[in-house]
């Protein structure tokens, strides 16, 4: 209907095409009845431009009253907020192109990204860790033995702490370099007692306490550069054979 | 993005409504200025050119706005709806006159308050065409004449009237061509072209 109405205004008869004759064969057949719509039309179309109505002025003034009347208390205090509303949430725009959202999506990616820059890797408590717990299936012929050993092991080092004669810390005047109980140097002295054990098959530990107290109570002094010498003088030049069980010693080491 | 809020002569319909129901005066007054001229012109058209009629009316129409924003659907198209609206009242408004007709002594009200109205006719006294042109219209009947106006007074499209009019679009062409041919027809006289 459009189309006809257009090539009727645009167009003089003589100037149709063939389909536009047909187009608008119903409306206008013959070039009169052409002629009679391109005159009411084009005249139509004179009378819309000349025609500007208007309202009269009271029309409008009534109705502002009215308006203001309807809507008192949002047009006191919500026009500024309704225009900023309008302009942050245009209802008529898609949900991605309404400022405000783009805003609240932005807001939101900024604060979930931001804290994880600033996260410091801290060490994990106990109780943020896994707890593995490994159970043990216990076996009873193991379990049994053991009993048995620990209860024999714990019996036999009551009986050889009870056996065994206290040991007395002699006093030692203090030279810088303390030892509680001393005859040889230390490395020596683990060694020799270790092989004495192993040769004379006793069971109680070699202490030059009792060897020699003499040696003990002495304070060691070694004015030999290679340090083979240990003691004073009197204690080097002693005799082996006074000395039986120092004797011993030294045949089992060496 | 636009945070700026875009002036209200570049907002649509739709959207000076939205605001306008929430009180927002100046969108209101945008509307008033985009539709009462038009609205005047075809409620004089289609209420036999009575000026205080259709200043009445458009009053009426505009204040149902303001009374009631919630009536129009914002899916819809506000100038349809508008047209609807309008077009609703005249109906009601011939419908009112049929009523006082047949109380009347027989005479037509219409023709001859509009016939003598001083102001219409200082609008239209350089035409006899526009005189003839405007009897014709009167005389059509009012599905012919309303489809007609809104087509050619109006500048609605086929599918805008469809809508209005609530009928389907070859019904709406159909009532076109009808009220064109006849008053093409009534109008023949004023053609120079083919009185020559």
């Amino acid at each position: 209907m459009e189309n006809v109405e257009e090539i009727i205004v645009k167009k003089n008869y003589h100037e149709l095409s063939g389909d536009e004759r047909e187009l608008i064969g119903e409306l206008a057949g013959t070039e009169e009845e052409f002629e009679q719509m391109k005159f009411l039309f084009s005249q139509m179309e004179m009378m819309k431009d000349r025609e500007v109505l208007e309202p009269r002025a009271e029309t409008k003034h009534s109705l502002d009253h009215l308006f203001q009347e309807t809507h008192q208390q949002k047009a006191r205090g919500g026009i500024w907020l309704n225009s900023v509303l309008v302009a942050l949430y245009p209802v008529e725009r898609p949900a991605y192109k309404r400022p405000l959202l783009q805003v609240a999506a932005a807001v939101l990616v900024i604060l979930l990204v931001v804290p994880l820059f600033n996260q410091r890797i801290e060490p994990s408590t106990p109780a943020q860790l896994a707890k593995n717990e490994i159970k043990q299936e216990s076996d009873p012929i193991v379990d049994e033995k053991k009993e048995e050993t620990s209860t024999e092991s714990s019996e036999q080092l009551k009986e050889q702490q009870a056996a065994a004669p206290p040991v007395t810390k002699e006093p030692v005047p203090h030279n810088g370099f303390v030892r509680d109980d001393l005859s040889m140097p230390i490395a020596i002295d683990k060694f020799v007692s270790a092989e004495s054990d192993a040769a004379v098959g006793a069971t109680s530990t070699f202490s030059i306490v009792d060897v020699a107290p003499e040696m003990a109570s002495t304070e060691i002094k070694s004015d030999h550069p290679d340090g083979v010498f240990v003691g004073d003088h009197m204690l080097t030049s002693m005799s082996a054979a006074d000395q039986p069980e120092l004797l011993d010693l030294l045949t089992a080491t060496f | 993005m636009r945070l700026i809020k875009p002036s209200y002569a570049e907002m649509s319909d739709e959207a000076l409504m939205r605001s306008m129901r929430n009180g927002d005066q100046r969108a209101f007054d945008e509307i008033y200025k985009r539709y009462s001229g038009p609205l005047l012109g075809y409620f004089m058209r289609m209420l036999w050119r009575d000026r205080e009629k259709a200043e009445d009316f458009v009053h009426d129409l505009f204040a149902k706005i303001i009374r009631k924003p919630d009536y129009f659907d914002m899916e819809r198209s506000f100038k349809t709806w508008i047209y609807s609206v309008a077009n609703n009242m005249c109906k009601n408004e011939y419908k009112k006159q049929e009523v006082r007709k047949g109380m009347s002594n027989g005479l037509d009200n219409h023709f001859s308050l509009s016939d003598t109205n001083v102001n219409v006719m200082g609008e239209v006294q350089d035409s006899f065409f526009r005189e003839a042109f405007e009897r014709g219209m009167q005389s059509l009947d009012e599905k012919h004449k309303e489809a007609f106006a809104l087509r050619h007074m109006e500048g609605l499209s086929i599918k805008e009237i469809s809508e209005i009019l609530d009928i389907n679009e070859g019904t709406v062409k159909s009532r076109i061509f009808y009220a064109t041919k006849y008053l093409a027809e009534e109008l023949k006289v004023f053609n120079p072209v083919i009185n020559r």
